[in-house]
């Protein structure tokens, strides 16, 4: 990809099989894939495409499965880490969104799912998995679309998930329309440098939860960032 | 290498290499997206492999069982001291008579609660009097080696260690000028043997801290078994001019009082037995950067009119600190094999709200990361070259510290410098 100042973009592609219950497997290949981003070299662009797995239609399996909490907190860990690596993340997922899938793509800043796919929590006999995800629902995409999911325990289809702005495009189930949702995503991080995409990220998951006072300083902070790259870019 | 930089190293995970490479190659034809444009597995694990060295470099670099020289500089432990008086920031408002609601704001809403200080005496109205120069640097002696020598009786005690033990001092301050210095003071107020090594760190400010770590831990190495001490002690209320502006309030606003020592040595010999591992961390080492710029943004220097010293803060402040945080971070961290995601622990100074912030965002950190940083700084304001030793402490004491974790200590001041050092638990 060339981007306007004519520098050419490097993908960092991961495939991440979220069809299955959690591991240590699935949490070093979303750990390698965050330390891959943030190790590129500055001098040109990244971009992180995350093609997940998710479990076909009728395919079920339990989240997380037989393990103890700290390696859902390793798992939440390399979440949050791939959430703040400064590189834009594209997603998209072949299969349904269910469970470690759909945490995938919330941690994600352009989503793609397969139009007669599902998008939902992880759910047991307990009720929706309590996850982070949880948090990030609350945070980028309101308590509305939360409830729905993580208290009823809903899915959600694809167009409808399109509709309340989960996921950025539905798809046809072919490799032509994933390659060219992909590119459509990546087009629209052409002109972004990794590292402000980053620091955007933080500020909207941080403003609901800051007082407005309290929230000023980063901004302010964030924007000096910026004219300060505009005034190195003259 | 591929499998290294894909996939999970499972046999399931064959299939899903198959699929990737087929769908990654699809892009690849699509638009060259990889500069390299691959055409077969082999072609495009070439564009990788870059990723198989950085993890086998992870593996190497980041076990906790590498073994360090025993020669580095170790610290043993750390203890803080304040003056008796404490005031919430409400308190002192009213206490100053303070109306103009520009000026409570700045001291309402700049993130602390609370500080330690030593307020003018009243004169014969019942107001604060205007205090002297002399006045005040008489303050700054009696506080700065009553907390000072309060601070090292508590490290010694916090390390099981005696005072006939400390070989070496230096002692840290900025808010007032003494000669013979606070290293002199503290060596006949403590009772120190009349052979400790001393040097006083004198007028460098917030920053000033490390400075003096440095020179703290290449005595220690010099010297491997004996016990050096690195002493900040900061009488800001010594430092205060009332004149109503906001110039002196934004200062007024912001410092407290307070001392902290820390034990430094290298080598064996050192501490009690008790002593835990995860709490006497190595100094691997350290970075520095003046912002050249910037060098009168912060300045302590003689107001005419005011017939006294006076502290000065540039508005800009916590925007340079934040532009230039990086570049000394990353220096830090250059050669060592380590990425910023990889510090565990951050004590950064509680330079003020607006330079927290300014370094969480250009530094990438969250609000966990400096969340002593904040909390120091609402249970006692600015204290100065002390700040990040205060924060320490609270790290230390959290428990959360665990073998092999990194952490980075960040102090910045006048110069308008910022000082940088990695340790290692």
């Amino acid at each position: 990809m060339t981007t306007s100042d004519g520098l050419t973009t490097n993908i960092l592609a991961a495939v991440i099989p979220a069809d299955r219950p959690l591991s240590t497997e699935l949490i070093d290949t979303v750990t390698a894939i965050a330390l891959r981003a943030e190790d590129a070299p500055q001098d040109r662009p990244h971009s992180v495409v995350l093609y997940i797995t998710g479990p076909q239609a009728g395919q079920d399996f339990s989240w997380p499965g037989s393990v103890d909490i700290g390696v859902v907190g390793k798992w939440e860990a390399a979440l949050r880490r791939l959430e703040q690596v400064p590189a834009p993340i594209v997603a998209t997922v072949d299969g349904d969104a269910y469970g470690p899938a759909a945490e995938l793509l919330l941690v994600s800043d352009y989503r793609i799912l397969r139009s007669g796919s599902i998008f939902g929590l992880a759910t047991s006999h307990g009720g929706t998995w309590p996850g982070m995800a949880l948090y990030r629902l609350v945070a980028r995409h309101g308590a509305g679309n939360a409830r729905t999911l993580a208290v009823q325990g809903r899915c959600l289809s694809a167009s409808q998930a399109l509709e309340q702005g989960l996921v950025d495009a539905s798809i046809d189930d072919d490799a032509q329309a994933e390659t060219q949702a992909v590119q459509a995503g990546l087009a629209l991080f052409e002109a972004s440098v990794g590292s402000e995409i980053a620091i955007r990220r933080r500020l909207v998951l941080d403003a609901t939860a800051t007082r407005f006072e309290d929230a000023l300083g980063a901004h302010l902070a964030a924007s000096d960032r910026t004219l300060r790259r505009l005034r190195s870019a003259l | 290498m591929i499998t290294v930089a894909l996939l999970p190293l499972s046999s399931s995970a064959e299939l899903d290499k198959t699929t990737a490479w087929k769908r990654i190659a699809i892009i690849d034809r699509a638009r060259p997206y990889v500069s390299a444009s691959p055409q077969s597995p082999q072609e495009l694990s070439m564009t990788t492999m870059s990723t198989a060295r950085v993890e086998a470099l992870e593996q190497n670099l980041l076990g906790t069982d590498t073994q360090l020289p025993a020669t580095l500089p170790k610290l043993l432990g750390v203890a803080t001291a304040n003056p008796p008086d404490r005031y919430s920031q409400r308190e002192l408002v009213d206490l100053l008579k303070i109306t103009d609601p520009k000026i409570r704001g700045v001291f309402l809403n700049g993130g602390i609660e609370q500080r330690y200080l030593t307020l003018p005496p009243r004169g014969d109205d019942g107001e604060f009097r205007i205090e002297t120069q002399g006045e005040l640097l008489e303050k700054h002696r009696n506080q700065g080696v009553r907390t000072g020598a309060d601070a090292v009786r508590r490290c010694l005690r916090e390390i099981g260690r005696d005072l006939p033990d400390v070989r070496y001092l230096v002692a840290v301050t900025t808010t007032g000028f003494l000669t013979p210095g606070f290293s002199a003071l503290l060596i006949n107020e403590l009772g120190l043997d009349p052979d400790t090594a001393r040097l006083d760190v004198v007028g460098m400010g917030c920053n000033a801290g490390l400075n003096g770590l440095s020179a703290v831990a290449n005595w220690a190495s010099a010297h491997p078994g004996e016990l050096a001490l690195l002493v900040c002690s900061e009488a800001c209320s010594a430092a205060y001019v009332f004149d109503g502006t906001m110039r002196t309030a934004v200062v007024n606003s912001l410092f407290g009082d307070g001392a902290a020592a820390l034990a430094v040595q290298a080598g064996d010999g050192g501490g009690s037995a008790a002593m835990r591992e995860d709490r006497t961390p190595v100094l691997l080492t350290s970075s520095s950067y003046m912002i050249r710029h910037a060098v009168g943004a912060m300045r302590y220097d003689w107001d005419d009119d005011a017939g006294k010293f006076s502290f000065y803060l540039d508005k800009e402040v916590p925007y340079e600190v934040g532009a230039h945080a990086e570049i000394v971070i990353d220096k830090l961290l250059r050669g060592s094999g380590l990425r910023r995601k990889d510090i565990a622990h951050w004590t950064v100074h509680s330079g003020g709200k607006k330079v927290i912030d300014a370094v969480k965002i250009n530094l990438g950190l969250t609000s966990y990361d400096l969340r002593h940083t904040s909390s120091v700084m609402r249970d006692f304001g600015n204290l100065s070259s002390g700040s990040f030793l205060f924060s320490y402490q609270r790290l230390l004491a959290e428990g959360q510290v665990r073998p092999g974790d990194y952490g980075v200590l960040m102090t910045m001041g006048p110069g308008s410098q910022i000082e940088a050092a990695l340790l290692r638990f």
